[in-house]
């Protein structure tokens, strides 16, 4: 092998999984409708002021609880406001707060189940311990128990919903960490003297990436329906703002002479968990056809 | 087997200890003054300090623990700070409408999850198949308390077939023996309670085990797949069975497993189900007790029913472990 071989071995490797990954993702069929589903998602959030045709936050009294018409596709809502423009506003923040809660789980999660799978013993059996506890409440009670001490608003509910999620990615990770850090190349990466940080971070990480991220996926659309609950509840995000959750507690008010005002939020609620869980669902055959 | 019963038994101790200061902490930490939610924000010093020493809130956290944890062991969960009612009583009272409810909405979810999980994966790839997953895909997918939304507008708005919300009419309640309205009706042949009851829970037990149905649908068809391709299904079918003891007796008995422990693990969800379910279809039981105290800021109140589900959560997961090892003998435990 030639020095300039050497030097693009790994890049070709890298470009012949990406190829391969790929071309087994275009032919699973829910992860292509997830994706599509989702870009459209995402576009409409992006693209809400161009899109909406009213202001989402403009009351209009006069015109409160209209049906559906011409003017307004979906209606409008106990203030009058109309709810197409709400529900494109809406997308920003169930995916916004669906996203982030997300991430804040798992880069706890993922520091957590880390250090507890690679340093084993007291350190695992406390960390793990902590984690148990947690699980020993169902996720939404445990998320409405930090909003009441938290207090009400988007930011609150990305961490309870965050800190609520935080278990699964440390029990998914402390056992991808466990089943690998035995493998060979992990201990001749220990022997060449690799410090603990790097040998998690760069060694074992990469290589249990595909159940992380499966998990993740189908995460963001858990954490969407639990911030949706909240926001129901009333504990979420706070009115005026178009949160669908939001919308559909305040909307219930209203079920009995315009049960369009509950109608449209919740099916955007549906389609975006649907696209999450899709494409989740999708990946999961792509990268681990074990996890099946 | 009996060891390990045991172990885990132990194992409760400091899950149930870890899972009463998790509700401890967390409540304390709370915004609120409990003595301001009581007297307000303009009494008087004196009053104030008073009630703190009333309280136990003088004391030092550590002790107000203790005092917590002894005396919920002895079935003393402490005073709603609004009603000042007893929240155990409460609690006892309100336990079994949220049982009844998780029950049907249990049977509801086994008995369409596993029906629906079986002809799916019998009929693979037909049109039975595709519908019965994209119902499923709708099921995990849809938030319950829309899906009960929907019910009330299409059940009772327009069709006016069943209640919109509540546990039974006014003045129908059944003698008091379980709890159960539907059983204590029947049980005392009180039959026009008995369809009342019943027609409240139809729409609330959908909307809770819509989703568990849809997760126990995915498992079954999933497993039952993996079944019917073993060799003692063509062995059975080779004999000449009918096809219907094929899959029923041969392959569901086998596929089971998993498919019960889906079932068991659900249980716990479904009590968290029920606080959305409760709060959508106003029905009297605990979730609705917690919601209601999460709006007074009532914390004795949220703290108690937090640590009852947890505990029953907790238990429940237990029960299905353990049932797990039984049903199974090839799981060892060392």
């Amino acid at each position: 092998m030639t020095n300039m071989d050497a030097v693009h071995a790994p890049e070709v490797v890298g470009n012949k999984r990406l190829s391969e990954f790929l071309a087994r993702f275009v032919k699973s069929k829910s992860a292509v409708i997830g994706l599509i589903l989702l870009a459209v998602l995402v576009l409409s959030a992006i693209f809400a002021p161009v899109l909406a045709p009213y202001d989402p936050y403009d009351s209009n009294l006069p015109n409160s609880l209209q049906g559906i018409s011409s003017s307004h596709i979906m209606g409008t809502d106990e203030l009058g406001r109309d709810i197409f423009s709400r529900i494109l506003y809406g997308a920003r923040i169930s995916l916004l707060v669906g996203v982030e809660s997300v991430f804040l789980a798992l880069l706890c999660g993922v520091i957590l189940g880390a250090t507890a799978g690679y340093y084993g013993g007291k350190t695992d059996t406390i960390i793990m311990g902590f984690m148990d506890i947690m699980m020993s409440f169902p996720d939404i009670l445990l998320a409405i128990a930090f909003m009441t001490v938290l207090g009400r608003g988007m930011e609150k509910a990305v961490i309870a919903i965050g800190i609520v999620s935080i278990p699964q990615y440390a029990r998914i990770v402390r056992g991808s960490v466990l089943s690998v850090k035995e493998n060979v190349y992990v201990m001749a990466a220990k022997a060449v003297g690799n410090g603990d940080r790097r040998l998690i971070f760069v060694h074992i990480l990469p290589n249990v990436l595909a159940p992380i991220i499966v998990r993740a996926t189908i995460g963001v659309s858990v954490a969407i329906l639990d911030a949706a609950a909240l926001g129901f509840l009333g504990l979420g995000v706070q009115p005026p703002a178009a949160e669908w959750g939001t919308m559909l507690g305040s909307g219930r008010q209203t079920i009995f002479n315009a049960p369009h005002v509950v109608t449209f939020p919740g099916l955007a609620i549906t389609l975006t968990v649907m696209a999450f869980n899709l494409l989740g669902d999708g990946l999961r055959d792509v990268l681990d056809p074990r996890l099946k | 087997m009996a060891n390990y019963i045991i172990r885990r038994l132990l194992l409760l101790i400091p899950i149930l200890l870890g899972v009463s200061l998790a509700t401890f902490v967390v409540m304390h930490a709370f915004t609120t003054d409990p003595t301001e939610i009581i007297l307000g924000q303009h009494a008087t010093a004196e009053k104030v300090a008073a009630l703190r020493i009333e309280l136990g809130l003088n004391k030092p956290i550590y002790v107000q623990y203790w005092d917590y944890l002894s005396s919920a062991l002895q079935g003393d969960l402490g005073r709603s700070v609004i009603t000042k009612t007893s929240i155990t009583a409460e609690l006892v009272k309100r336990f079994p409408a949220t049982v009844e409810l998780s029950l049907v909405a249990m049977i509801i979810a086994s008995v369409v999850g596993i029906v629906a999980g079986v002809i799916s994966a019998v009929k693979q790839n037909s049109v039975w198949d595709y519908g019965t997953m994209v119902a499923a895909l709708l099921g995990v997918s849809m938030p319950i308390f829309w899906l009960g939304l929907m019910m009330i507008i299409l059940f009772s708005v327009i069709l006016g077939w069943f209640p919109a919300s509540g546990r039974i009419g006014i003045g129908l309640e059944p003698e008091h023996i379980t709890g159960l309205y539907v059983l204590d009706a029947l049980m005392t042949g009180n039959l026009s309670s008995f369809w009342d009851a019943f027609k409240h829970l139809v729409l609330p037990g959908i909307a809770l085990g819509a989703y568990s149905a849809a997760i126990i649908a995915r498992m079954t068809r999933a497993t039952m797949l993996e079944t019917i391709r073993q060799d003692y299904i063509r062995t059975a079918r080779a004999k000449g069975l009918k096809e219907r003891v094929v899959i029923v007796k041969h392959a569901l008995r086998n596929a089971l497993i998993p498919i019960v422990t889906v079932i068991g693990l659900q249980l716990g969800q479904l009590m968290a189900g029920a606080v959305l379910t409760e709060t959508v279809f106003s029905w009297p039981g605990i979730g609705s007790y917690v919601v209601d105290g999460i709006m007074a800021s009532d914390y004795p109140r949220v703290q108690g029913t937090v640590l009852l589900i947890g505990t029953i959560y907790v238990l429940a997961n237990l029960a299905v472990d353990i049932m797990y090892s039984y049903l199974d003998p090839r799981i060892q435990h060392s």
